[in-house]
């Protein structure tokens, strides 16, 4: 079936879901004053200062060993400076999104023993970090907002697993008894967790810069100006699976594209030092891990 | 722990210790990697000897992620990261990563894991 095919019946699929799940109007609110070139850092502050909740959950991260900033970052102002606009946007973001989806619905048993959300966070935070690393390396875009997209790319599945319970257990069920990859499962049935991801995010109103990624994750669009971050998605998604953290469904390596993989650079990297330094950054991540299994560690 | 004298800070050290002033607030965070801009900073302040990470002490074992490595053999390890790899093979990009990710489990496995 076309791809634009599949799109339209998840536009169908997604219409008819009631009660998607929404960002906290901030996000958007925010990402709409970042978007305006003569927005200040007061104003960005006395937005968030409407929401001390999420004020509270940007300074514990912004603090976190994962961005590293020397000294204490005691107040917005001061992360607003330290971060940048776009990375108070994209830490609010983050933690938005993983709240979002904490506390999922039980499912059957059967669902259980295939698929865990926690699961799947441990692997788009793993994604979302080996992202931000090539974004970094290799300048293709902001490595902060290529976390986001990393972070991201798969909520199409945790839609599906909320809301289409019985044909995403089906897919599931795919992937095991006949041992095939998630997106040929999906496929068969008309069905794409990027496409709908993408929708999702679109109806977020989040920029093309993070909803093209997630929506062209496993085949990407060479021509586009987010080429660079989507090829970063895509390889990290596989690196993240390779590395055995996490669990998205299935078992096998999603393909990797000679474009993706030229944009990268990928036959010049040196994979066992890319491996040493996610290991360490994974580790740094954790306060991510603690926000999705709704940890209360300080 | 280990001191290094303020002299012989190196940009990429990492302190093991935050950093504080008399009044005990706090100039940089445990942690904190060091660079040249910092180093001069930590120098004009006056301090003498700074704890640094790693210094005088034996290097930090890897961390372990990913694949479950305690009381489990490099076959059985292994046997996992072949089969995720196993629609792969045509693609020789990732059989390179195959190979790191394999070296890495080994050296995790000799330094945690079991049997």
């Amino acid at each position: 079936m076309a791809e634009a095919e599949a799109v339209e019946k998840m536009r169908a699929l997604i219409g008819g879901v009631r009660n998607l799940p929404t960002l906290p109007v901030i996000i958007a609110r925010l990402t709409r004053m970042l978007a305006d070139p003569e927005t200040s850092v007061k104003k960005v502050t006395g937005l968030l200062a409407e929401d001390q909740a999420l004020t509270a959950k940007i300074l514990k991260l912004a603090n976190s060993a994962y961005y590293g900033f020397p000294g204490q970052i005691a107040s917005v102002d001061h992360a607003v400076v330290m971060l940048g606009f776009g990375g108070v946007r994209d830490v609010a973001l983050s933690a938005s999104v993983i709240e979002l989806f904490r506390g999922s619905p039980a499912q059957a048993e059967e669902m259980k023993r295939l698929f865990a959300p926690d699961r799947l966070w441990e692997h788009s935070i793993a994604t979302g970090v080996a992202c931000r690393m090539l974004a970094r390396s290799r300048k293709l875009a902001d490595p902060e907002e290529a976390f986001v997209a990393g972070l991201l790319h798969d909520i199409g599945k945790l839609i599906m697993y909320e809301h289409m319970p019985v044909m995403f257990l089906e897919i599931l069920q795919d992937c095991r008894d006949r041992a095939r990859p998630f997106v040929a499962a999906e496929a068969e049935r008309d069905c794409s967790h990027a496409a709908l991801g993408r929708l999702l995010v679109e109806q977020w109103k989040l920029p093309e810069r993070i909803s093209e990624p997630v929506g062209f994750h496993h085949r990407l669009r060479p021509r586009r100006p987010t080429a660079g971050v989507t090829a970063a998605v895509q390889f990290a998604d596989i690196f993240a699976r390779a590395r055995g953290v996490g669990w998205s469904g299935d078992e096998y390596l999603p393909g990797l594209e000679p474009e993706a993989a030229r944009i990268l650079g990928l036959d010049e990297m040196d994979f066992g030092r890319f491996i040493e330094e996610f290991d360490g950054q994974m580790l740094q991540a954790s306060i991510f891990m603690e926000l999705a299994s709704g940890g209360t560690k300080q | 722990m280990g001191m290094v004298k303020a002299a012989e800070l190196k940009a990429g050290m990492k302190l093991s210790a935050p950093l504080k002033d008399l009044a005990g607030r706090t100039l940089l965070k445990e942690g904190a990697e060091l660079t040249d801009q910092y180093i001069q900073r930590i120098r004009n302040w006056g301090f003498e000897e700074i704890a640094v990470q790693g210094e005088g002490e034996a290097p930090a074992l890897p961390p372990v992620v990913g694949y479950p490595i305690e009381g489990r053999s490099f076959a059985q390890v292994s046997e996992e990261v072949e089969r995720r790899f196993s629609r792969s093979l045509e693609d020789a990009t990732l059989r390179r990563l195959k190979t790191a990710v394999l070296g890495r489990v080994k050296e995790l496995v000799s330094l945690h894991g079991g049997s």
